[in-house]
């Protein structure tokens, strides 16, 4: 056989097998044999069918919150007389993890503050609430968000019920749904004006900012900072940048392609779970918070009850609850930090601490893959959750100040 | 066109077999006009530049090869354009600063964005390619040719923009394109271009997101002790992955059309002295420093030690310039001449005094260490973000220690996972090897080694590449 033909077969076959391994998702099934083999709960346990409204939650949770916001502020902005609640938090407020024992879902399972929401509905019909939140929320994405909403008086809300929990601590960044807000030029100049005043999330604001100019194709191929004055040329005004573009459009058309990003997170949960199993290294091992990680989290939940403060926004803040049979303080001196902090800032909102980080016990919660789960409760517990907070939060007395 | 684009991947099928399909004697037309097209793909005024250079070479180099009393000053004069033209485009941040302190004293008051020349991509390196030609003439290694090879001996689009550089004796020769289809060859570049696009997509663009948010200005001055190292150690793999990957592809991509260039990197983790390190760390920029700059000072000074120990010094520090123009880039580069001299005077104490030591194995560990801590230590420097940053890094890495951990847990785990790929690479390499020439045994195993075994390791790279498609992401390279 000709040399040359031989080469084209193999790369024929390659193409093959890449088409192959586009539509087998190999990643995916990489996760599947390792969740078989160190037995998993059901997925079942998971709910997926969770009640949604659009109208009282962010029902994207954190992957589009820019158009779920559009939808607040069409629906607030029509009801002005109304009271507005928002209730801040990560993904224990839109998760139902189910413990064990509890049985398989039948219907639309509600979270503790949906079922709080329908409380208030009922108890309070002026006052409208709005969950928003997202899985693995930052405290900086808080604030990036609080200070949105404080901008536009069709989003401003009267109060504010703000989850404090140690594990957002370790969080950091402004996540990449989160930068569509700079499209909103006064919101952009807000974002400035906090880079400029150089404080200690200052650095994360910014980075948001420069990945959002690059989204635009405004990225340069020079690094200017080591590079004296040399001018830049921008990369997206090349001809082989607009040749790109055109051979992607193209390729886009085909769902295998379109389909790619897919099997990047199949890998990065396939190495997850690696991270898991095989290193026991779970998002709730123990740890302390430290150096820039506290010092951004904290200055950034500090100055978001501050902002909420100024634009007299009511805030409630609330500990949220914790698996007992996962620390995730990795020393005493963490947990005794972490409490005084969230008292201090307590006492400097001028209200209580609503601490509800042991009111949720062990068999209430659910697992996270082979392991309990930190953040997750079941059903029982949403509901317990959902009492106790509507008992003590006086949430039904919140008036409007805006 | 990005080397990890999807049009320049898509444009090598075509190119590629349209190559060996014409004649041996249009060959090098078609690869000097792809490599035109290919640079003006960047911005067709980057053209200029290297034409420029090239004429201003040729012909200067005629009158260099006609020796004459005259020869001397024509080599001095190329020389000097051809490191003016470096000078005046890479450096402005050096000369610009007298130009306008100049101006300002006949009155003009120009403002430090006056000048805003864009650097054409590849500058430093393509300079330095036309620079060792002149030499090579002037000492008679070259005879002066036809401008179209000098011209396509610069403008050859695998290492037009980032290297490896070459001499004009290794390349032009081969652009006679003689060879038959060699399909040996042609497998060894598809290794080379589906691992550089794997190092790149997988490695070094993941590994620099983590890096630059760990060098984030104001976050960096809580860093800790540890996180310190790892953002060290994360950098120092980032922009070798991000090299070497663009080394892989140029020397794949070449190797596609039957051109052999130089190899660029050879595990520069594993050296075992700082001296081995600067032969397997941009070994193509070594070997061109080391022949046209260092050889020539010390032989005028026949090895005696301080005069070695100045010249080291200073030929790393302009390492460091060629950069840029940057005090980290210099700052890094003198950081590596004082290894090398520490080294140099370890090495004459040995041997003068401590033969015994010459194989020894704690020796040998400590110089590997020493070797290893050295390189990280000054990635520093160059990635930091201004001086006070990386002073401020340094010290927290070997004076004022603070422990913990205050970045994701990720990226400690992705800067472990790197530095295990990085700790087995050669012997990854060693059973590619072995492997393929077990494959190649019998007809069978060829068989299979060529449809089965070679497009499953192709199409899984391939799958990964796809899967981490970053779009605006850029050689660390191309910027120098």
């Amino acid at each position: 056989m000709p040399k040359p033909l031989q080469a084209a077969i193999t790369l024929g076959c390659t193409v093959l097998v890449l088409f192959l391994l586009l539509i087998a998702r190999p990643f995916l099934v990489a996760s599947n044999v390792l969740d078989a083999l160190f037995g998993v709960p059901p997925k079942w346990t998971q709910v997926e069918d969770v009640y949604k409204n659009p109208h009282t939650q962010e029902v994207t949770r954190g992957d589009d919150p820019v158009s779920s916001l559009r939808v607040l502020a069409d629906f607030w902005g029509a009801r002005p007389n109304d009271t507005r609640i928002l209730f801040v938090g990560n993904s224990q407020m839109h998760v139902i993890s189910l413990a064990r024992g509890e049985a398989r879902p039948t219907g639309t399972e509600k979270t503790y503050v949906d079922q709080i929401a329908n409380r208030l509905a009922k108890d309070s019909p002026q006052i409208r609430t709005y969950r928003l939140s997202s899985s693995g929320m930052s405290y900086p994405e808080v604030l990036w968000e609080l200070l949105y909403m404080t901008g536009k008086p069709e989003l401003h809300p009267d109060a504010m019920v703000l989850q404090l929990n140690y594990q957002a601590f370790w969080t950091g960044g402004i996540r990449e749904s989160l930068l569509g807000l700079l499209n909103d030029d006064a919101f952009r100049h807000q974002i400035e004006a906090v880079i400029g005043a150089n404080e200690a999330y200052s650095a994360e604001f910014q980075d948001a900012l420069h990945r959002y100019d690059e989204s635009k194709s405004t990225r340069n191929v020079t690094n200017t900072a080591n590079n004296g004055i040399a001018a830049a040329f921008s990369a997206s005004k090349t001809p082989g940048y607009a040749i790109e573009t055109a051979v992607r459009r193209v390729l886009d058309r085909s769902g295998l392609f379109r389909g790619r990003s897919d099997h990047k997170n199949d890998f990065v949960d396939f190495l997850y779970r690696c991270r898991l199993y095989f290193l026991r290294l779970k998002p709730s091992t123990a740890r302390s918070v430290s150096g820039a990680r506290l010092l951004v989290s904290r200055a950034s939940v500090e100055d978001a009850v501050k902002l909420a403060d100024e634009k007299k926004i009511q805030v409630f803040l609330f500990n949220a609850p914790v698996n007992p049979l996962v620390s995730l303080y990795r020393t005493p001196e963490d947990k005794a930090s972490y409490q005084e902090f969230v008292t201090k800032l307590a006492k400097e909102n001028g209200g209580p601490l609503y601490d509800f980080e042991d009111t949720i016990t062990a068999e209430h919660w659910g697992n996270l893959l082979n392991g309990p789960d930190p953040l997750h409760m079941g059903r029982a517990a949403h509901a317990q959750m959902a009492q106790e907070m509507y008992t003590k939060i006086p949430l039904n007395r919140v008036k409007g100040t805006r | 066109m990005q080397f990890n684009s999807y049009s320049y991947l898509l444009l090598l099928l075509i190119v590629v077999p349209v190559c060996w399909a014409l004649p041996m004697k249009a060959r090098r037309w078609y690869v000097l006009a792809l490599s035109i097209l290919f640079y003006a793909s960047w911005s067709p005024a980057f053209l200029l530049a290297p034409l420029a250079l090239c004429v201003g070479v040729f012909f200067a180099a005629i009158r260099i090869a006609a020796g004459g009393r005259r020869e001397r000053l024509w080599f001095l004069g190329a020389l000097t354009y051809a490191l003016g033209f470096l000078i005046f485009f890479r450096y402005q941040a050096l000369w610009w600063p007298v130009m306008a302190a100049l101006l300002r004293g006949f009155g003009h008051a120009p403002a430090r964005t006056a000048l805003q020349i864009a650097v054409p991509l590849g500058i430093s390196f393509y300079s330095f390619e036309a620079i060792s030609y002149l030499i090579d003439i002037r000492q008679r290694r070259v005879q002066p040719t036809r401008f179209s090879d000098l011209f396509l001996f610069v403008m050859f689009w695998p290492h037009l923009i980032a290297g490896p550089i070459v001499r004009f004796r290794e390349l032009v020769p081969q652009f006679a394109f003689k060879k038959q289809f060699d399909m040996a060859m042609m497998m060894r570049g598809m290794d080379r271009l589906i691992l550089g696009i794997v190092q790149k997509n997988l490695l070094a663009d993941p590994l620099g997101s983590w890096v630059d948010d760990g060098f984030a200005t104001q976050l960096a001055q809580a860093n800790t002790t540890v996180d310190n190292w790892f953002l060290a150690i994360g950098f120092g793999l980032q922009i070798y992955f991000d090299f070497a990957s663009y080394s892989n592809m140029a020397i794949g991509v070449a190797q596609l059309i039957g051109i052999q260039l130089p190899e660029n990197f050879r595990f520069p983790y594993h050296a075992s002295t700082p001296a081995d390190f600067w032969q397997r760390w941009h070994m193509t920029l070594s070997r061109w420093i080391r022949d046209y700059l260092f050889f020539p000072i010390n032989v005028r000074f026949q090895g005696a030690p301080i005069p070695l120990y100045l010249s080291l010094l200073g030929v790393m520090a302009l390492v460091g310039l060629w950069h840029g123009a940057g005090y980290g880039f210099v700052l890094w580069g003198v950081l590596h001449g004082c290894y090398l001299v520490f080294y140099r005077i370890y090495e004459g104490l040995q041997k003068k005094h401590w033969p015994s030591l010459e194989h020894s194995r704690v020796m040998s560990i400590f110089w590997k260490v020493f070797t290893l801590v050295a390189a990280m230590t000054a990635w520093v420097p160059f990635r930091a973000t201004g001086y006070d940053q990386a002073t401020a890094m340094l010290k927290s890495m070997f004076a004022h220690f603070t422990f913990g951990i205050t970045q994701p847990l990720n990226f400690y785990l992705v800067v472990l996972l790197a530095c295990a790929f990085t700790a087995i690479e050669p012997f990854l390499e060693a059973v590619f090897t072995r492997w393929d020439a077990w494959a190649g045994k019998s007809v069978t195993r060829t068989n299979l080694r060529m449809y089965l075994w070679r497009p499953a390791i192709y199409a899984f790279g391939l799958l990964l590449f796809l899967a981490f498609d970053e779009r605006n992401t850029q050689f660390i390279y191309f910027q120098f």
